[in-house]
């Protein structure tokens, strides 16, 4: 009678254990398919946030094309030729 | 005198197997089927899939060897038996190399062809044979099926034809509306 029992139970935890490594979730051959039709469109593809800061968004100035009227700092004359 | 020379096959059997692997036998090669570089394995695979990769995992590699990749389709779309050549890639190998990815290419030019606007894959059966200087070393069988609808929403205006089957009804964006792919033009209609 208890070597029966010790059979069944053994019988049951090898089908379990053979149903574990049988599960279909470890063969799933979706994925990697196309999110856009071809062709392009808008598509309803999630976007991945944006991480960039708020000063990578600014515009850079606009360019005027004026000249830079500022005339550059005068130091002297050059009074450091050693041979002079 | 027959007993002497039976103690001598083993180590003559030992010599023989190390000047085989020492000399002809080359890299262990490994081959399956990828979605990228090999994090996703897969068997199976569709005519709008993005990426197919034939991947060569190596052991004992060494400098100065070169690896092709040959993608024959063994079985077309509708079952028929098929001897084809798809496709075919060359990679250069080192001693530290252990993983090599080829990647097939869609039809025509590939530097033309754009993933946006790639035709779909062919459906059938494939084996993707990977072989060292010249010598077979291991084979990755796959599939590409036809799946019935895409994974995006339908949209009326862009093409099917060739990725999904003639007629079938798929959802579109717009839950109230289903779209089909007309066997005429190949395109969506919704409505």
């Amino acid at each position: 009678m208890t070597r029966r029992l010790v059979f069944v139970i053994l019988a049951l935890g090898f089908a379990m254990l053979l149903s574990y490594g049988c599960s279909a979730s470890t063969d799933y051959q979706g994925g990697g398919r196309r999110l856009f039709p071809p062709g392009g469109g808008d598509g309803t593809v999630l976007e991945t946030p944006d991480t960039a800061t708020p000063d990578d968004t600014n515009a850079p100035p606009t360019d005027t094309s004026v000249r830079d009227t500022n005339p550059p700092f005068d130091a002297g004359p050059d009074i450091a030729r050693p041979d002079g | 005198m027959a007993r002497g020379l039976f103690l001598l096959v083993p180590p003559l059997c030992a010599i023989a197997m190390s000047i085989a692997t020492a000399c002809g036998s080359g890299p262990t090669v490994d081959a399956f089927m990828a979605l990228d570089t090999g994090e996703r394995k897969r068997t199976t695979f569709f005519t709008d899939t993005e990426n197919i990769n034939c991947i060569a995992q190596m052991k004992g590699s060494r400098d100065g060897l070169t690896v092709f990749a040959t993608v024959r389709q063994t079985q077309a779309g509708d079952g028929k038996g098929e001897a084809i050549t798809f496709q075919i890639g060359e990679l250069p190998a080192s001693k530290d190399t252990k993983s090599l990815v080829f990647s097939l290419a869609h039809a025509g030019n590939p530097n033309l062809v754009t993933a946006e606007n790639a035709d779909p894959w062919p459906q059938g059966a494939f084996v993707c044979e990977v072989s060292v200087d010249g010598v077979v070393k291991a084979t990755a069988p796959f599939v590409i099926q036809m799946p019935k609808c895409p994974v995006y929403p339908a949209a009326g205006g862009y093409r099917c034809a060739g990725f999904y089957p003639p007629s079938t009804v798929c959802p579109s964006a717009d839950a109230t509306v289903n779209c089909t792919c007309s066997p005429d033009t190949g395109l969506w209609v919704c409505g």
